[in-house]
Formats: structure tokens, C-alpha cells, sequence
């Protein structure tokens, strides 16, 4: 919000160069944006708008840095006709309007304003006008409450009535746009029209023209809630629409319609003939109690309650005595909506103390040990193996343009391929294994992250892997760099055994009766070919509750033999695998797929294959003739149920 | 011209790469010497009557080829994929890779700061842990002190999910515009004293530029017992801040606003001779003990939340924080 430094300046005469303002409005009050001739920008807390998004608010903020004091812009008018019946005023919704002060002039005189008053209004953004104009932003400017004034000759029936629309109803607001309106939202209105969408926007019945005589000077106090929805809903935001959307203290009507008089009869020549102030309940005074040896432990200083003292009366917080001697009451300044508790009182203490004053000290507290989350160690481990196996981490975006059975949708998106949340990361993988393969030959990537899904009436997200290996040349073993890989991956994070089974254009990844994933591999684009296998993260934590328990070390020797068989079926590897260890199970213990030749040009489909056995016995050394013995069996039952041959 | 149309298919049918079919592809439809565009060429030395007669057989014949070409192309394309797939896969996977350089991996920047960050708050007893990316408006908002229709929630552009029969705002969805709903999930189900620190993925509606991304990541941190003071949050967040950046660094202080936070403040940090913002924070709200169901005078705490992105680029010099979303390898690999 801007600020002009001469209107503050003038407000509390003690205010400090510029440059030692901005930095000690920083320190002790709001943030400055930006400074620039005599403008100050200043960032107001949304819980501040009845006491400090004014002219006079900050300048009482300065005073109380500077330890000063700030004029009252407050004057009262001198002579105030009470109840003449030229005007009435009526608030049919009370929910919507807690206050509605209203004055007749007669004979304004329109004019330009003059230049002080000018100069303020430029330096704070806005154009001069003309002097009724000018005034009415002249006054939020410096006390923080919006005014609107109506030319009275146009309006019908001498009433103004605060209503809510009627159905249909719409307004022509002051710059030409019609606004539709419908009964939730709030309007000033004479006894026939809405002439103003209340808090938010003139319009154009009573509009104040050059050949206006007789106005009526109103200033309203009007539900935040009502004013920001209705603001949104039609668009038209305005500098009293946002103020009101903050819900202002109903008190700054009387200060500005107070203000708004003075400037308005000595700048317009104008009489005031009849004022209204429909004001059913006025806020109530707030205490709050106040103990300094609580301040201080909560804050962790030691301050006297003479020194918080002060700096709360500095602030305008009127003391009183309390139970002990640590103890006051506190009464709240009128307009400090944000002030309701002992920790609001505590933070006007400490920042006018001085944050940066504040000693750090170490906490004293009963040691209860951290929590151990599995997940997440779970997630750091895959990390540390992957990257091990030479794959790098990426994070992408949980937007998606593509559009699953299950996707989840955006109701604001920002932009059509951001509209929904991604279900799988191997889209977006694809994306980097073909960005990365412009700049090598091979890319390996890896990301954990988040998908989301509906899941019926409900939603579902989910901790995924996803794993991509890109080669600019297509290898068939691709995806079986991308299973060695996953193998290694699991075992070490203790899941013995994956499988890998065809669905489709897929390939699924099964561990037990656990499906944990897919993988596929495709071309990506021009670029290259990639491999990638996305796995359900949360299947894996669960699977790995399982204790790893210690095996024995082998006393005895174990044995190897070499067998080379000749396939000619389209055996899968895994069969064979599954008849040796059938076969022998007392003394295989390992068996391993060493060789694997296939030749097309030869015989269609025909293969070789060369399987390492490991024979052992718990209990003695097994000899030579043993070990054959098993090996012919072996190679029996593979003929018979395979037809595989040795070569 | 029929020959010549037979003998195309034929090579092309018969072509085993895609070598092969460029070549086939130069020999008939070559701009210099293809035996159709050739044939084109010609046509202009003919009689009207015969250009009328075989103009149109002979683009028909050079669409037909190049229709041939293209899908013969995706064949062998395909074709390549499907001997992938058609491996067994039943096979062992491949645990040495001939022809590949062996090179580590690297972790992305982001997960080394994070996890340095893990470390210095588990070193101070903290919990880790994180939490949902999809939140309710209550959470997010509502239990957090930030009352519906104010302004105040401007603070925080939100993305909102579909949802058709949302009617309270615990049913209302949106994505996380902050890990502050960790704090209220936490509390609810744990009693004080707690001390934990919530790293994870937050979303704000906001154009995407050097500074702003649609998705980025944050951590919380939140200290509950019986007599926590801001004295306390002072320390525990110039240890954290000193072992991130190293012990010469400065810290400044001034006031701000959180709903959720009473007194709230700013914490920046000088840092190579600039003053940088680096998080928000403030002793908690009692209206947010109250909305876990605490006895707001029976305890005392503080939060703080910053951006990691922001952390990482003041840490790594990082000019722009869309590089943390490119999968570039030739980034993540720096770190």
C-alpha cells in the first residue's frame, strides 16, 4: 500500500529521515517494499486494516517507534445539525452493514482540490479529480475508511436504505459497466434503485457531475465476508473493496465522515444541513490481562513491567492495576481489531523491544526419542542404491496434460498440459531419458515421487519409483539391464526374489504374490529407445517388515558343474531353473544362467543355453561320482519334460 | 511403370533396416536421380495427350511409394521394440554391462539439501516425516487460523481439485499450498512435548518464472512442550541456519504475519555479503492449539517454514529455480 512521506510527516512531526524510517519500519513494524520519491510502499498484514492501513495508522506506529506523539487528525465539525428530516437512512440487513453514517450538504461548489491535498493522492497512486472527489480519496487515504458521496438530486424518495440485491437487479457503476447482481450481494439504494454495490463501487444514478449542488456524503461499515465474495464474484476489485474485505472497526466511520465534513465545507463552500448515523451496537471495549513473568518466559527475556508498560502505552493501550504486583489490566486502543490475546500483547511488546535483541537460548525439554519413519528411510536407501548403480535422480512436475481413467483434475488449472495430476511417473521419464540421450548415449534416471488417483467418491496418492534407462541404439538386453538393475535394487533393501511376467505391451513385476510394478520399453521419439519400470513404493515398504536372519556359513565345499543344452522350444529360462532345483534339493543350492546364445540364421529359435550348478551337503564333503550322479538326473528330467539336449 | 511399381514393393517388403529402405527410398523417389521423380521429369517432353494419360499414374505411383516406405518404417521400428519385448524375460537380468562406462549416479540437489537438513534437525532430536500432498481446505487452512473469505488467503494462491459432492471444507480438496497442515496432524493424534520437521512438496497457483514454479518444496518445523520460548525457536533456527551455511553467516529479524503464529516474524540471513529472507515463523497461534483440541495455556511452541529451492540457490548459486524441474542430467550431475 503506498504512503506519502510528507502526509506522515505531517501526522507525527518527530518522523525520521527516509532512509532511517524505511529501515525502522522494517525492524520494528511492516515490511517496505519499495521507496521512491515520496512514496513509501509498505506491506500491510491482512489483520491490520482497521488500525494501520492509513496515513494516521502508521504515522501512530511511528510515533510509537520514535517515542512521540502523533497529531489527531480527528476534529470534530464545529456545528452539527442533528435530525433536520431531509434525509433517512435504513439498514434492512443488519448481517451486512453494522453502521451507515450519511450528510446532507447543500450548495457544493466543484472545483479542483488544492495542491497539498493533490500531491498526497499522487504520491499514493491516485489522480486528482475534483475536490469532492479528492476529498473522499483523500480521507481513506489518511484515516483508512472509504466514503462515497451521491449527488442527493438524483436520488428518489430522500432514503437511503443498505438492502441486499434484488433478484436481477444490477448496477451501472461509475466507469459504464453493468454488474449483475444477485441476492447475496450487498447495495446502497434510494427507494426505487441500487445506486452503489455497498464497499465496493459507485454508480452511475447518483453520480456526482460538474452541475452538482446538493450531495450526500455517506460512509458505511460493511461484512468483509460479503464484500470479498462479491468483489471476486463480479470482478470488480477496488481499493474499498479490498480494505472492507479485511472487515474494518465500525469507529473509523465516524472519523472519516467527521474528516470527510471539515474538508468538504472548507474546500467546497458547502453547508451541512442534516446528518444520519444508524450505529445499533457499538464494539465493546476489550481487557486483557496481563503478567510479566509470563511474557518473559514465554518470549525468553527478562523485561520489567515498567519497561512492557511503556512500550504498550506508547502504543495508545490504556493500564490499569491488576491482582499482583506482576499484573496489569490492559485496555485494547479502539481501532486494534488484531489485538484479542495476552500473545497479541506479548508481540507488540517484543517487536518494539526488538526481535533482534532477543538471546537465543537453548530449549530444556524431557528427551523423548525421535521417530523413526520407515518410508522415508526406505526412500533414501532406494536413493543411495540407485545412484550407486549409476542412475541420477530427477524431480518432475505433478502436473499432466494426459488424461488417465483415474486422473484426478484440476479446478483452476493454470494451463491445459497442467489440468490434471500425474497417475504414473514413466511419462515424464520418457521425457527426460529423450531430453538426456541428446547429450550422451545413454541415459539413467530415477525419481521418487508422488501419483494420485480417484479412487470412487475418494482420492488416493501413492509413493512411486521410477526407474528409466535410454540408449540411443536399441539392444534387446535393454530390459535386462533395467531387471539387473531392480534386482540389485530390491535384494539390497531386502526383497530376495522379483519375477517378471508378460501383460500385454508391459511387462509386470511381481515379487510373491505381490504385483509390484510394470515395465516397458519403447522407442522415445528419434532419439533412442528406453526402458523403464515404475514400481507401487508403498507395496515395497510393506513387504520389507521381514527380519533378515542369519544363515550358518557353509562347513563343507561346494562343487560346480557346467551343463550346455540345446533348446529348440522356446523354453523360458525360468523352467529350467525350476526342474534343477526340483530335481536335487538337497544339494543344489545355486544355480546360475551363465551362457545364453541364440541363432537366427541357423535354426529358427534355436538356442543355447549354460546353466552353472552349486552342489553342497550340510553334513560332508560331496564326492565327484555323487555330484555326476545328480547331474545325469538332472539332465534326464530336463530331456523328458523340456526336450532340451546337451550339446 | 507397373514393373517398376512391382519391383518397388518388393525391395521394400524385403528390406531389413532402415538402412535398406533409405536406400530403396533414394533409388525410386531421390530428388536428383529416383528412377519415379525421373519419370516425372520426363513428362514434360511428352505430348499433351500423353502427359494427361501418365501424370496421374505416375504420382499415383510415387504416393503409393511413399505410403509403402513410411509403414514398412513403422514396421521395422515396431519391430525392433517387439524383439525387446520378446526377450525372455524369465532370464536373469544383466548385472554386467560390457560396453557401458560404470559411473555413480547422483542424487538431485534438492534431496542433499534436504537430507543435510534432516541431519541437523535429527541431531537436535527432531522427528522427519512428511505427509499428504492432496489436503483438505480444514488443514490447509481453516484449522490453521486462516478464516474463510478474508483476504488473508491471498497469502496462498491454491490449486483446488474437482470434486462434485464437497460440501464441508474437510471434505474440500486442494494441493498444499504449504507443510503447515503437518503441524494440526501431527498435534492431533501426538500429546507435547513434540519437535519435528516436515520437508515435502507444496503447490501454489502462480505463473512459472525464475523464481516461481507451480510445484516446490518446502519444511516445517514445529517445537511443542511447557515452556518454549522465542528465545528457544532463536537458537534452535541459528544452529540449523549456521550448520546449512556455515558459522560466519548474520541474522536479522523483523515482524510479520502468519495467521497461524503469534508474535510471527521474518528471519533473513547475511550470507556473502547480502541479506536474504530465508523463512517465516512465530510462536503458535492458541487458536491452532485449540483446533487440535490443546489446552492453549498449557503449552507454548513455535513453527517455522522456508522454501527449499530458495535454500539451494542461495546455497549452490542456482540462478534459476526451473533447473530443479528440467531432468537435465547435465544439472542434477553437479551435485
Amino acid at each position: 500500500m503506498k504512503f506519502s512521506y510528507q502526509l506522515l510527516k505531517k501526522i507525527t512531526p518527530k518522523t525520521p529521515s527516509k532512509k532511517e524510517l524505511e529501515e525502522k519500519l522494517n525492524t520494528y513494524l511492516f515490511e517496505v517494499e519499495e521507496v521512491n520519491g515520496d512514496t513509501f510502499d509498505i506491506a500491510i498484514p491482512a489483520n491490520r486494516y482497521s488500525d494501520a492501513a492509513s496515513h494516521w495508522g502508521i504515522a501512530k506506529e511511528i510515533a510509537a517507534i520514535e517515542n512521540a506523539k502523533a497529531k489527531d487528525v480527528n476534529e470534530k465539525s464545529s456545528t452539527i445539525p442533528q435530525n433536520k428530516g431531509k434525509v433517512s437512512v435504513e439498514i434492512k440487513d443488519p448481517r451486512l452493514c453494522k453502521r451507515m453514517a450519511a450528510r446532507y450538504f447543500e450548495n457544493v461548489k466543484i472545483r479542483s482540490s488544492p495542491k497539498w491535498m493533490q500531491d498526497v493522492l499522487k504520491s499514493c497512486d491516485m489522480r486528482p479529480i475534483n475536490n469532492l472527489v479528492d476529498i473522499t480519496n483523500y480521507v481513506m487515504l489518511e484515516i483508512g475508511q472509504p466514503t462515497h458521496v451521491f449527488d442527493f438530486d438524483k436520488m428518489e424518495g430522500g432514503k437511503l436504505i443498505v438492502r441486499k440485491a434484488k433478484k436481477g437487479e444490477s448496477v451501472v457503476t461509475l466507469d459504464d459497466k453493468k454488474v449483475a447482481l444477485d441476492i447475496n450481494d450487498g447495495v446502497l439504494a434510494d427507494e426505487k434503485d441500487a445506486l452503489d454495490i455497498a464497499g465496493i463501487k459507485g454508480g452511475k444514478k447518483a453520480e456526482v457531475t460538474k452541475k452538482t449542488r446538493n450531495i450526500l456524503l455517506t460512509a458505511g461499515n460493511f461484512d468483509g465476508a460479503s464484500v470479498y465474495r462479491t468483489a471476486r464474484k463480479t470482478g470488480v476489485v477496488t481499493d474499498a473493496s479490498i480494505r472492507f474485505s479485511h472487515n474494518l472497526n465500525s469507529e473509523l466511520v465516524g472519523f472519516a465522515i467527521e474528516r470527510a465534513t471539515t474538508l468538504i465545507q472548507n474546500l467546497c463552500g458547502a453547508k451541512l444541513v442534516d446528518v444520519k448515523d444508524i450505529y445499533p451496537k457499538k464494539p465493546t471495549k476489550k481487557i486483557i490481562g496481563f503478567n510479566v513473568n509470563e511474557f518473559n518466559a514465554f518470549i525468553g527475556i527478562k523485561l520489567s513491567l515498567k519497561d512492557a508498560t511503556d512500550y504498550l502505552k506508547r502504543l495508545g493501550y490504556e493500564i490499569k492495576k491488576g491482582k499482583t504486583k506482576d499484573d496489569i489490566l490492559v485496555e485494547v486502543p479502539l481501532l486494534r481489531d488484531d489485538v484479542t490475546l495476552f500473545e497479541d500483547l506479548a508481540e507488540d511488546i517484543v517487536r518494539l523491544y526488538g526481535y533482534n535483541k532477543v538471546k537465543p537460548a537453548p530449549p530444556f525439554v524431557n528427551l523423548i526419542p525421535a521417530e523413526y519413519e520407515n518410508e522415508l528411510r526406505l526412500h533414501d536407501k532406494i536413493r543411495m542404491v540407485l545412484v550407486g548403480l549409476g542412475f541420477s535422480e530427477v524431480y518432475n512436475s505433478s502436473f499432466t496434460g494426459k488424461k488417465a481413467l483415474t486422473s484426478l483434475e484440476i479446478e483452476n488449472p493454470i494451463a491445459e498440459e497442467k489440468k490434471y495430476l500425474r497417475t504414473e511417473l514413466e511419462e515424464s521419464l520418457r521425457t527426460n531419458a529423450g531430453y538426456n540421450l541428446k547429450f550422451g548415449d545413454t541415459t539413467k534416471v530415477f525419481e521418487i515421487g508422488k501419483v494420485f488417483f480417484k479412487k470412487g467418491k475418494k482420492h488416493e496418492e501413492k509413493w512411486h519409483l521410477g526407474i528409466a534407462l535410454g540408449v540411443k541404439e536399441n539392444d534387446p538386453k535393454l530390459l535386462l539391464e533395467l531387471k539387473g538393475a531392480l534386482e540389485e535394487l530390491l535384494r539390497k533393501i531386502g526383497l530376495t526374489e522379483i519375477f517378471m511376467v508378460k501383460e500385454g505391451k508391459k511387462v509386470r513385476i511381481e515379487s510373491g504374490e505381490d504385483n509390484l510394478g510394470y515395465a516397458s520399453a519403447e522407442p522415445i521419439g528419434k532419439n533412442g529407445y528406453a526402458t523403464i519400470a515404475e514400481l507401487d513404493l508403498e507395496k515395497i515398504t510393506k513387504l520389507i517388515t521381514e527380519e533378515n536372519e542369519y544363515k550358518p556359513i557353509p562347513k563343507y565345499p561346494s562343487s560346480m558343474r557346467d551343463i550346455s543344452l540345446r533348446d529348440a522350444r522356446s523354453t523360458q529360462v525360468n523352467e529350467v531353473l525350476s526342474v534343477i532345483q526340483e530335481t536335487s534339493p538337497k544339494y543344489v543350492v545355486d544355480v546360475d544362467l551363465i551362457d545364453y546364445y541364440e541363432d537366427e540364421r541357423q535354426n529358427k529359435n534355436e538356442k543355447s543355453l549354460t546353466f552353472r550348478i552349486v552342489f553342497r551337503a550340510d553334513d560332508r564333503t560331496l564326492e565327484s561320482k555323487e555330484i555326476d550322479g545328480e547331474v545325469e538326473k538332472i539332465l534326464k528330467v530336463l530331456k523328458g519334460k523340456l526336450g532340451l539336449e546337451v550339446r | 511403370m507397373k514393373e517398376i511399381e512391382a519391383e518397388a514393393l518388393t525391395e521394400i517388403t524385403n528390406a531389413k533396416e532402415e538402412l535398406a529402405l533409405e536406400k530403396i527410398r533414394v533409388k525410386y523417389l531421390g530428388r536428383k536421380e529416383g528412377i519415379v521423380t525421373e519419370a516425372l521429369r520426363s513428362l514434360k517432353n511428352l505430348s499433351l495427350e500423353e502427359k494427361k494419360r501418365q501424370g496421374p499414374q505416375i504420382n499415383a505411383l510415387k504416393a503409393k511409394l511413399e505410403k509403402t516406405l513410411e509403414i514398412k518404417k513403422r514396421d521395422l521400428e515396431e519391430g525392433k521394440n517387439k524383439k525387446t519385448l520378446d526377450i525372455d524375460i524369465t532370464r536373469p537380468g544383466e548385472k554386467i554391462i560390457k560396453e557401458r562406462k560404470i559411473t555413480t549416479g547422483h542424487l538431485h540437489p534438492l534431496t542433499v539439501l534436504e537430507n543435510e537438513i534432516k541431519d541437523v534437525f535429527r541431531s537436535m532430536n527432531f522427528s522427519v516425516l512428511e505427509g499428504p500432498e492432496i489436503e483438505s481446505e480444514f488443514y490447509n487452512f481453516d484449522a490453521l487460523n486462516v478464516p474463510p473469505d478474508h483476504p488473508a488467503r491471498e497469502m496462498w494462491d491454491t490449486f483446488w481439485i474437482k470434486s462434485e459432492n464437497a460440501k464441508t471444507s474437510k471434505e474440500k480438496l486442494l494441493l498444499r499450498t504449504h507443510t503447515s497442515p503437518m503441524q494440526i496432524r501431527y498435534m492431533e493424534s501426538h500429546e507435547p512435548p513434540l519437535q519435528i520437521v516436515v520437508p515435502g512438496r507444496v503447490f501454489r497457483f502462480e505463473a512459472t518464472d525464475q523464481t516461481h514454479e507451480v510445484n516446490f518444496y518446502q519444511y516445517e518445523g514445529l517445537m511443542v512442550g511447557k515452556n518454549i520460548s522465542l528465545a528457544n525457536f532463536k537458537y534452535v533456527i541459528e544452529t540449523f541456519l549456521k550448520r546449512i551455511f556455515g558459522k560466519d553467516i548474520e541474522f536479522r529479524y523483523r515482524p510479520s504475519y502468519f495467521p497461524f503464529v503469534e508474535p510471527g516474524l521474518e528471519i533473513a540471513i547475511k550470507f556473502r555479503g547480502k541479506w536474504l529472507e530465508m523463512m517465516g515463523a512465530g510462536m503458535v497461534h492458541p487458536n491452532v492449539f485449540k483446533a487440535v483440541h490443546y489446552n492453549p495455556r498449557d503449552y507454548r511452541g513455535f513453527a517455522f517454514g522456508g522454501g527449499l529451492e530458495r535454500l539451494a540457490m542461495v546455497k549452490y548459486n542456482i540462478p534459476d529455480i526451473r533447473l530443479f524441474y528440467s531432468g537435465d542430467t547435465r544439472f542434477t550431475n553437479q551435485f
